[in-house]
């Protein structure tokens, strides 16, 4: 991306204001273009509701399963990028495209490290611990609370066991990949009187690291050290064949 | 499809107009999502890129004007 940032200018729009730009780097900066900081850490940026199966209506924010993945392959791809940074503020969202998008976090070999900040709900739970190292603002909630169906619901024993399967689903990656227990994560998830509407809990920054679900409450200057050190143990592990 | 989220879902679902008054355009390799504003033009809602440098470069600025020639 940044090759193309060279003294040529690429032959697309030149508009009228592009010129102007030109014309103020040159003037405030003595050149031609500003800066741009090479960086070995791209950043993935988890928003709004994961949208997987179905287009949500408009008023949502989205993250969609399919920019995500993609981008995700680039980046263990791509030889320039040494680690990973995933911020999550999520409202959760898809089951199915949740855990794909932690699925794959969970198998890249490039050093993963993931910051909760605002929010990382219901399915964004699994997101958060699906990277290598986990953290959390100290403001930051993280709600777990039972799965819910929607739309047409016969009321046969079936219904009950279809969904305490995909509930499993979500129970067993978030005990595999993090310090927490099955036991305690569905005692979380099941508990009353925490939540106004629903049954469950909120977890608040610390809260989330006691219970085990988070590795640490930090922000953004712990995220990227513990990326260096990932990154620096990597190319240690690789004998140091780069830089 | 199960939706698995805090919000109730009549709030995540109800919707009075089903299209979306933004577009998504790639531009100079980066992915964006703009405005239509008239015939060729487009203002930059969102950035969707990984790559935190794209993030500072002024011609991709959120509220900046681009043309949405299908050239690119």
């Amino acid at each position: 991306m940044q090759g193309k940032h060279e003294p040529t200018p690429p032959p697309k729009p030149r508009k009228q204001t592009q010129g102007v730009k030109k014309i103020d780097t040159i003037k405030e900066f003595g050149q031609t273009d500003v800066p741009t900081v090479k960086t070995n850490i791209h950043c993935l940026p988890i928003i709004g509701q994961i949208e997987g199966h179905l287009i949500l209506p408009p008023q949502n924010k989205t993250t969609k399963y399919e920019h995500i993945i993609p981008q995700l392959v680039a980046i263990e791809q791509n030889p320039e990028i040494e680690g990973l940074l995933i911020i999550l503020n999520t409202v959760g969202g898809d089951v199915e495209a949740g855990l794909a998008i932690a699925e794959i976090i969970v198998s890249m070999t490039k050093p993963t490290v993931s910051l909760v900040l605002g929010g990382g709900h219901s399915i964004g739970v699994p997101v958060a611990v699906s990277a290598r190292y986990s953290l959390i603002a100290e403001t930051a909630t993280m709600t777990i609370h039972p799965i819910r169906l929607s739309g047409l619901v016969i009321g046969v024993p079936q219904t009950y066991e279809y969904m305490d399967k995909m509930q499993d689903r979500v129970i067993r990656f978030v005990e595999k990949h993090s310090r927490i227990s099955d036991s305690k994560f569905r005692e979380l998830m099941f508990q009353t009187g925490e939540l106004a509407r629903d049954i469950g809990t909120v977890l608040v920054g610390r809260d989330a690291v006691e219970v085990g679900l988070i590795d640490d409450v930090g922000g953004i200057s712990k995220a990227i050290k513990k990326l260096q050190e990932f990154i620096k143990e990597e190319k240690n592990k690789k004998g140091d064949y780069l830089h | 499809m199960i939706l698995y989220t805090p919000l109730p879902l009549e709030l995540v679902l109800m919707s009075d107009d089903n299209s979306s008054p933004y577009q998504e355009v790639e531009y100079n390799g980066v992915t964006l999502v703009v405005q239509p504003m008239g015939i060729g033009l487009g203002k930059i809602v969102q950035v969707k890129s990984t790559d935190p440098s794209v993030y500072l470069r002024p011609e991709l600025q959120p509220g900046q004007q681009i043309s949405l020639s299908p050239k690119h």
